[in-house]
C-alpha cells in the first residue's frame, strides 16, 4: 500500500521531470532528418507536415502541443513541430526549449467573415494596415510575441458601441492569439485585433467563445459576425467563408531542447548575495503588478532584471514565498498589512518614488469632478480626512465609521470599485465592502446628497466602464498616469502612494542573522507547490468552483426536465393509441442512437440558429431529451415488470386507473428504477463534460482553462476526475435522501424476494 | 342485486359469452359451476367490467353500469373480488392492503382503518400478522388476507374467482371456513369453483355453464 502511494506522488515527477536528454544540440531543420523521433499532437495535421518534409521520422502522439513540448524539454523525443506563435509563446515560458530558425512551411493567418459581408472584410483589412502603418501593430507583436516570459496585457480599448455589437468568435485556447488570463477574461492577439476592428466599426465587441471546430459552422449560421483565433486561411475553408488579408505571417516551425539564446530562468536563492538595498536588484528577479506603474518604471531603470508580471498583490507575494521572484514592487499603503500576515516578509526600501492617487471620471464629466474636488477640500478642512488616514493607513483598521447616509437622497451615486483589491483600499468584510476608497466613496455620496451604489467590477474594466458611463466614476486607488489621462479624466490627488520594495528577509542583508533557511524541498513540498500554482495561484480554484456550479446546474436541471419528458413519453409509449406509441417509439430510437454531442451542436446551431440562447439553456434541453429517451424505457420496462394482477386487484377493489398507478404500481415500479436510473444518472453527468462545444464553462473546461495557463496535466486532471466523481457519489446519495424521503417503505427490507414462509 | 340482460362476450371471434340473462338477489350465495373454458371467470369479470362485455346490459342495484356516464370505480368499491392468484400489494404490509383501500378511497382515518383492519384479520386469523409482508405467508394465509382486504371496504357483494384454485389441499379448507362465515352473515356472493361438496354445501344456487350459457341453474340437490 505504502509503496502504491509513493508512486502515485512520483508520478506526476517521473512524467514531468523526465532526464535530461544526451542528445547532441539540434541546431537547424536539416539536423530533423535522419529518423528523429518527433511529439506531435493528436488531432492535428502536424504527423501529416512532419513526414512530409521528413520522412525517416517517427511520430509519437501526444494530447497537447503543451506535453509535446514538455516530452522534447525532458527529452523524450527531439522535437515537435507546429503553428509559430504557439510554440514562441511555449518557449518564451519554458526554459530549455528553442525555436530552430527557420520556417517548415510558411502559413497566414486571417481573420474570417460569412460570404456576402465583404464590407466587414474591407473594414479589417484597413484596420490592419492601419495599425502596420502606425507603429501598433509592432508593438503587438512585442506584446504578445515576446522573447522570455508571458505575452502582456491587453491594451484598453474602448468603443462607444454607438453602432451596435460586433460578434467575434474564437476559441480561447491558443496562447498568445486567444485565451484566458488569470481573470477569466479572452485576451490575445488575434482579441486585440478584433476589439480595434470593433472601435473602426463603433461598435461593442462580444466575444463569443466556442470550440475551434465550431467557429465555421457559427459564422455561417450567423451565430457570430467574425472568427479569429490563430485561423489558417486554407483554400478549403475559403470556399465556405471569406478571408481577410493574412495579418499574421505564420507557419510551421520546430522546436528542439537546448539553451536559449538570452539568460536561462534565473534560479533565486541566496546565490547572488543578499541584498542590501535597492541598488543591489539590478540583475535579480522583480515581481511587479501587471499594467502597473511599477511595471513601467521597473521596465525603464532595471533593463538587466528579469520583470515578471502578476496580477494581484497576493500572486506578487505568494511568488515571494515561493522564490518565484526576489523583490516585488508595492503600493506602499499595502505594505503594512502584508508584513502584519507574513512574518517572512521584510522591507528593502520604503518609498523608491510616488505616484498620485485620483478618481477617474468620463471626460464629458467636469461637474462632478469638480464637486468630488470642493469635497475634497471640504473633507481636508475639516479634518475627516486626516482621520481617515490614520484610522486606514496608520493604524491598519478595518473597520467602517458609523457613516451618517442622507435620508432622502436626490438620485444615485455609482462608483466602480474592485472588491478584491485588498487593504486599506477596498476588501469584502463579512460580506460588505470596506476600505478607504469605499469610505471616501461613501463620504462623497452624502456630500452630494445621493445614495451609494458601488458597482463591483474587475480591475481592467474600470476605465472602460466609466467611459460608457456605466459607473459615474472610479474610486479604486487609482495612479494617475499619463496614458490614462488619455482616457478619463482625474481628480485632484486624493493620496500620493510611496513604492515600497519587499522581499523575503532570508534574502535580505538586514535581516540575515536571523535566517539560513536551505532550499531543499522535499517531494510533498513539490506535490503541495503544484497543486498551489494549478488551484491555489490565482485563484484558480474559482475557476474550477464556477465551472463545478455550471455542470451540477446543466445535471440537476438536465435530470429534472429528463425525467418528466422520460415520464411523458413513457406514458404515451404505454398509450393505447397506435399514434401515441409509435411517435414515442420514434422519438426513444432517435434520441438513443444519436450521439449527445451531435443532438447538442444541431440543438444551437440548427435549432437556435438566429437567437441568442443561452447555451447553459441549450446543453439542458439537449441532455433532457436524451436523457428522457433512456429514462421512459426504463419506466416502461420496469413499469411493464409489475404482476398484472396487481393493477386488477386494485381496479376491482375500486382505484381508478391513476390512483392504482400511483398508490399500487408505481411504489413497486421505483423499487426497480432506481438502481438503473442512478446509473443513467451519473452516465449522465459525466456526458456533460462536452458542452465545452457551445461555449459552456464547465468543470471539464475549466480545467482545460487551467491546463493551458500551467502546463501541467496532473493536478487539473486528477482534480476534475475526483469532482466528478464527489459529484456523482453526492448526487447519488442526495436523490437517495430525496427517495427515502418520499417514500420511506421502498429501502426496508421486507422479504420482498418472493420467499414463502411455510406456516 | 344483480342483473345481467343478453350479456355476450366474445374475443375476437371466439365468442366466450352468449345472451346470458341472470338474476342475483341480495343474500344469495350463487356458486358457478362447469367445465373449464365455459365462460365462468369471464361472467364473473364481467360484473365488475374488469372485463367489457361485447352486448347486452349489467344493472348492479339497478344501475346500469355499461351507461357512460355511470361511475365504474365507485360502483367497484361495493362489490370486493378475490382472485386465484390472491394479488396482495407485495409492497405493503397485511394491515397496509387492508387500510389503503379505506384511506385512500372512503377517505376513513388511518387509525380507524387500522382498528377495523385487525378486527378483520382476527376474524380470518391473521391477527398476528398484520406487520408481515405478502411475501412472508403461505398461500392459505394470503388468501385469506385477501379476502379481509375485499372486506375492509364494507362491499354488498363479494366475487370470488376460483379462490382455492391455487392453493396446497391442506390449506383450502381454512380458505373455505373463511368463506362459510361470511355466508352465513348474509353476504352476497357469487363463487366460481370446482370445489363441488363445497359448492353444495354453502349456495342457495348453483349456475351450471356450459357453451357460454348458463346450462341449468337451481338450487344445491
Amino acid at each position: 500500500m505504502k509503496l502504491r502511494l509513493n508512486l502515485f506522488f512520483l508520478l506526476p515527477f517521473l512524467l514531468l521531470g523526465g532526464c535530461s536528454g544526451k542528445h547532441e544540440q539540434i541546431t537547424g531543420l536539416e539536423m530533423l532528418r535522419g529518423g528523429k523521433a518527433f511529439a506531435v499532437p493528436t488531432g492535428t495535421a502536424a504527423d501529416q507536415m512532419v513526414l512530409k518534409y521528413f520522412p525517416d521520422a517517427t511520430i509519437e502522439y501526444y494530447n497537447s502541443i503543451l506535453d509535446c513540448a514538455i516530452a522534447v524539454r525532458d527529452g523524450k523525443a527531439d522535437a515537435t513541430v507546429y503553428d509559430k506563435p504557439v510554440l514562441k509563446n511555449i518557449v518564451a515560458k519554458n526554459p530549455g526549449l528553442v525555436v530552430l530558425p527557420g520556417i517548415i512551411m510558411p502559413d497566414h493567418y486571417g481573420f474570417a467573415v460569412s460570404p456576402g459581408n465583404a464590407v466587414l472584410k474591407q473594414t479589417i483589412d484597413q484596420v490592419v494596415a492601419r495599425l502596420k502603418a502606425d507603429g501598433t501593430y509592432e508593438d503587438m507583436n512585442k506584446r504578445w510575441f515576446p522573447d522570455r516570459g508571458s505575452p502582456a496585457s491587453m491594451p484598453n480599448i474602448t468603443s462607444d458601441g454607438k453602432n451596435g455589437e460586433l460578434r467575434f468568435g474564437t476559441a480561447a485556447v491558443t496562447e498568445p492569439m486567444s485565451y484566458f488570463n488569470a481573470e477569466k477574461q479572452i485576451i490575445g492577439f488575434d482579441i486585440e485585433l478584433a476589439y480595434w476592428v470593433a472601435k473602426a466599426l463603433g461598435k461593442k465587441l462580444v466575444i463569443v467563445d466556442m470550440d475551434f471546430g465550431a467557429m465555421i459552422p457559427a459564422l455561417i449560421s450567423g451565430k457570430v459576425d467574425m472568427i479569429g483565433a490563430g485561423l489558417s486561411i486554407t483554400a478549403e475553408r475559403a470556399k465556405k467563408v471569406v478571408f481577410s488579408e493574412a495579418y499574421y505571417e505564420g507557419g510551421l516551425v520546430a522546436v528542439v531542447a537546448g539553451k536559449t539564446s538570452s539568460q536561462p530562468k534565473p534560479v533565486p536563492s541566496n546565490k547572488s548575495g543578499l541584498m542590501k538595498s535597492v541598488g543591489d536588484i539590478a540583475n535579480r528577479s522583480i515581481g511587479v503588478l501587471l499594467g502597473s506603474v511599477h511595471d513601467a518604471y521597473a521596465i525603464k531603470n532595471y533593463p538587466e532584471a528579469e520583470i515578471k508580471e502578476y496580477q494581484t498583490n497576493s500572486d506578487l507575494l505568494t511568488a515571494l514565498n515561493s522564490d518565484k521572484i526576489d523583490v516585488a514592487f508595492l503600493d506602499q499603503s499595502a505594505v503594512k498589512p502584508i508584513l502584519d500576515a507574513n512574518p517572512e516578509i521584510g522591507v528593502l526600501d520604503e518609498s523608491l518614488f510616488t505616484v498620485p492617487i485620483g478618481a477617474g471620471f468620463n471626460k464629458d464629466n467636469d461637474g462632478l469632478r469638480e464637486q468630488f474636488n470642493t469635497f475634497l477640500d471640504k473633507i481636508k478642512a475639516e479634518g475627516v480626512y486626516n482621520d481617515m488616514l490614520k484610522r486606514w493607513m496608520d493604524q491598519g483598521l478595518v473597520e467602517m465609521p458609523p457613516l451618517k447616509l442622507p435620508d432622502h437622497p436626490m438620485g444615485v451615486l455609482r462608483p466602480g470599485v474592485v472588491s478584491d483589491l485588498g487593504l486599506p483600499w477596498t476588501i469584502i468584510k463579512d460580506g460588505q465592502l470596506c476600505g478607504f476608497d469605499i469610505e471616501l466613496g461613501q463620504r462623497f455620496a452624502a456630500f452630494l446628497n445621493r445614495s451609494y451604489e458601488p458597482v463591483d467590477m474587475p480591475f481592467p474594466s474600470l476605465i472602460a466602464a466609466v467611459s460608457t458611463n456605466k459607473i459615474d466614476l472610479i474610486t479604486s486607488s487609482l495612479l494617475i498616469t499619463d496614458e490614462r489621462k488619455k482616457q478619463i479624466d482625474f481628480s485632484n490627488p486624493y493620496y500620493e502612494s510611496g513604492v515600497s520594495l519587499i522581499a523575503r528577509k532570508m534574502n535580505l542583508a538586514a535581516y540575515a542573522s536571523a535566517t539560513s533557511s536551505i532550499d531543499r524541498r522535499s517531494f510533498m513540498q513539490k506535490v503541495s507547490e503544484s497543486f498551489y500554482s494549478n488551484i491555489v495561484y490565482e485563484k484558480r480554484y474559482l475557476q474550477i468552483l464556477s465551472g463545478l456550479e455550471v455542470t451540477v446546474l446543466i445535471t440537476l436541471l438536465s435530470a429534472i426536465l429528463g425525467t418528466f419528458i422520460g415520464a411523458i413519453v413513457c406514458r404515451m409509449r404505454m398509450a393505447a393509441s397506435r399514434l401515441l406509441s409509435g411517435m414515442a417509439k420514434v422519438y426513444i430510437n432517435i434520441l438513443r442512437g444519436t450521439p449527445v454531442l451531435v443532438l447538442l451542436m444541431i440543438i444551437y446551431y440548427v435549432v437556435f440558429a438566429s437567437v441568442n440562447v443561452n447555451p447553459v439553456l441549450v446543453s439542458v434541453i439537449a441532455f433532457g431529451m436524451n436523457f428522457g429517451a433512456y429514462v421512459s424505457e426504463i419506466f416502461r420496462t420496469s413499469i411493464e415488470s409489475i404482476d398484472k394482477g396487481l393493477k386488477e386487484a386494485a381496479i376491482a377493489g375500486g382505484f381508478r386507473s391513476f390512483q392504482a398507478f400511483r398508490f399500487i404500481i408505481l411504489p413497486q415500479a421505483l423499487k426497480s428504477i432506481l438502481p438503473v436510473y442512478k446509473g443513467e444518472f451519473i452516465s449522465m453527468l459525466k456526458m456533460t463534460s462536452v458542452v465545452g462545444y457551445i461555449a459552456v464553462q464547465d468543470l471539464t473546461k475549466a480545467s482545460d482553462i487551467i491546463r493551458s495557463r500551467t502546463f501541467e496535466a496532473f493536478f487539473p486532471l486528477i482534480m476534475v476526475a475526483v469532482l466528478y466523481f464527489l459529484m456523482a457519489y453526492l448526487l447519488t446519495l442526495l436523490m437517495d435522501l430525496l427517495i427515502n424521503k418520499s417514500s420511506p417503505g421502498l429501502g426496508k427490507k421486507n422479504g420482498k424476494s418472493g420467499k414463502e414462509v411455510a406456516v | 342485486m344483480i342483473r345481467t340482460l343478453n350479456l355476450s362476450k366474445h374475443f375476437g371471434d371466439l365468442v366466450v359469452l352468449k345472451n346470458i340473462t341472470a338474476t342475483i338477489r341480495k343474500g344469495e350465495v350463487i356458486s358457478i359451476i362447469g367445465p373449464s373454458g365455459a365462460g365462468k371467470s369471464t361472467f364473473l369479470r364481467c360484473l365488475n367490467l374488469l372485463e367489457t362485455p361485447t352486448g347486452g346490459e349489467i344493472y348492479i342495484d339497478e344501475i346500469p353500469i355499461l351507461a357512460k356516464k355511470t361511475d365504474v370505480p365507485r360502483i367497484r368499491q361495493r362489490m370486493g373480488m378475490v382472485f386465484q392468484s390472491f394479488n396482495l400489494y407485495n409492497h405493503l404490509t397485511v394491515l397496509e392492503n387492508l387500510t389503503i383501500g379505506p384511506v385512500k378511497l372512503l377517505g376513513k382515518k388511518q387509525d380507524e382503518a387500522s382498528k377495523k383492519a385487525i378486527e378483520l384479520l382476527r376474524m380470518v386469523g391473521l391477527a398476528e400478522k398484520a406487520g408481515n409482508y405478502p411475501a412472508e405467508l403461505s398461500g392459505g394465509q394470503k388468501q385469506r388476507a385477501a379476502i379481509a382486504r375485499c372486506m375492509a371496504m364494507d362491499p354488498e357483494i363479494l366475487l370470488f374467482d376460483e379462490p382455492t384454485s391455487a392453493l396446497d389441499p391442506t390449506m383450502v379448507s381454512e380458505v373455505l371456513s373463511v368463506i362459510r362465515r361470511l355466508s352465513k352473515e348474509g353476504m352476497t356472493m357469487v363463487i366460481v369453483t370446482h370445489e363441488m361438496e363445497f359448492a353444495r354445501n354453502i349456495s342457495t344456487r348453483i349456475f351450471y355453464m356450459d357453451e357460454c350459457g348458463i346450462y341449468e341453474e337451481g338450487p344445491p340437490a
